[in-house]
């Protein structure tokens, strides 16, 4: 115990003034904040989801994101290349898959302490084989001193397979809180509803609710974020637990 | 469960468009902190620049202390301490302290607060993670 105590009090005191900049304080939920304009950062994101469709599936899904920071409201990012590894699919054999390509773009409406809620808006298009994805999000941000608070709405259009021909929607919220405890450490909650329509048919509409708690650490040129989400509702087919990190790096 | 989807979007509306600026916002350049900067030589425009600043630079690393939690003389030891970080002109600099002292003066008057600077202008870190206590 004196041990964790002293390793707790390193992590406070290590980041007092050095905290990083542009950190995420969530990782399954946006905040408002644009990256600083000129900045250009690297953000590895893994996500790892199990649950049971009769079998058991797992996945693990990696995002590399280079983000730029352009304007005080602006921020342009690049995801090189998705990919992932699952097993247990019932439509997909064992192994790695490339997912696709994308590019994001963040504007930033307001601000988050000087006016009443800071508001960003969000779209990001990824293509890759067969693949085509619109994900389109209002992001809410509201600082309260120590205390962040953050939701996004988000549309999410897919088009896939032979001649894009199977499409599907998602509609989703979720709501994030984040406590600083010091510029280097925040911990927090994340909740995420999600609202998932296979050819945008409302009558086979899945409806998954997830919550878990997060984890940010930052200092110097880095920050390392995760989150555990678990499902609350029963839905099978859908991930029973959700472990998402993010580590950046800024050059 | 969807009680629980409720309370979620009743959380968020709440939380977001309840429009509580609370005191937790830093206090606007009005009267009383032009006046508190006026008698330092301030000029309204540099403590507008001053707030700017503080709203937008400070908030890409950190949250927002309450500016009353630091003495006037604290502030410009804390400020030069990230200045290189923020990338902070020296014009920048100076009007983020104005608004800063001129702001913590209109809240709290000129009372010293339990984080000063010490003799030698240095403030001890581990300072920064204590709550506040007014001296008498």
């Amino acid at each position: 115990m004196p041990r964790c105590l002293t390793i707790c009090a390193l992590v406070l005191s290590l980041g007092v003034f050095s905290a990083y900049a542009d950190a995420r304080r969530f990782t399954f939920i946006y905040g408002a904040n644009p990256s600083t304009p000129g900045s250009v950062e690297l953000e590895n994101q893994v996500t790892f989801r199990t649950g049971t469709n009769g079998d058991r599936f797992s996945q693990v899904d990696v995002r590399h994101e280079f983000e730029f920071g352009i304007t005080k409201q602006l921020q342009l990012s690049l995801y090189v290349a998705d990919w992932n590894y699952h097993s247990g699919l019932t439509d997909q054999s064992s192994g790695y898959a490339y997912a696709g390509t994308a590019v994001e773009a963040i504007y930033n409406l307001s601000n988050p302490v000087a006016d009443a809620v800071s508001v960003s808006i969000y779209e990001e298009l990824k293509g890759g084989d067969q693949l085509f994805e619109s994900e389109s999000k209002i992001i809410l941000q509201k600082d309260f001193g120590p205390l962040i608070v953050a939701y996004n709405a988000t549309l999410e259009a897919t088009w896939e397979g032979s001649g894009l021909r199977e499409r599907q929607g998602e509609l989703s919220q979720s709501l994030g809180l984040s406590y600083e405890l010091s510029p280097s450490l925040s911990v927090g909650l994340e909740l995420l509803h999600e609202f998932v329509l296979p050819d945008w048919a409302t009558d086979r509409a899945v409806n998954n609710f997830f919550v878990g708690p997060n984890l940010s650490v930052r200092h110097g040129q880095w920050f390392a974020t995760i989150t555990a989400l678990a499902q609350a509702t029963q839905t099978l087919g859908e991930p029973e637990v959700q472990i998402r990190t993010i580590f950046g790096f800024a050059f | 469960m969807n009680s629980a989807c409720q309370a979620l979007n009743a959380i968020g509306c709440l939380a977001l468009f309840s429009g509580c600026q609370a005191s937790w916002a830093p206090a606007a350049v009005d009267a009383a902190v032009i006046r508190a900067g006026a008698a330092h030589r301030s000029e309204e425009h540099m403590l507008q620049e001053g707030r700017t600043l503080f709203v937008s630079r400070c908030l890409e690393c950190h949250t927002l202390p309450v500016i009353s939690k630091y003495s006037a003389d604290a502030w410009p030891h804390l400020v030069d301490k990230m200045a290189k970080r923020a990338d902070l002109k020296p014009a920048e600099r100076n009007a983020l302290v104005a608004y800063l002292q001129a702001a913590r003066e209109a809240k709290v008057g000129t009372s010293r607060c339990a984080i000063p600077a010490t003799r030698s202008g240095h403030i001890p870190v581990e300072q920064h993670l204590k709550p506040l206590t007014l001296k008498a």
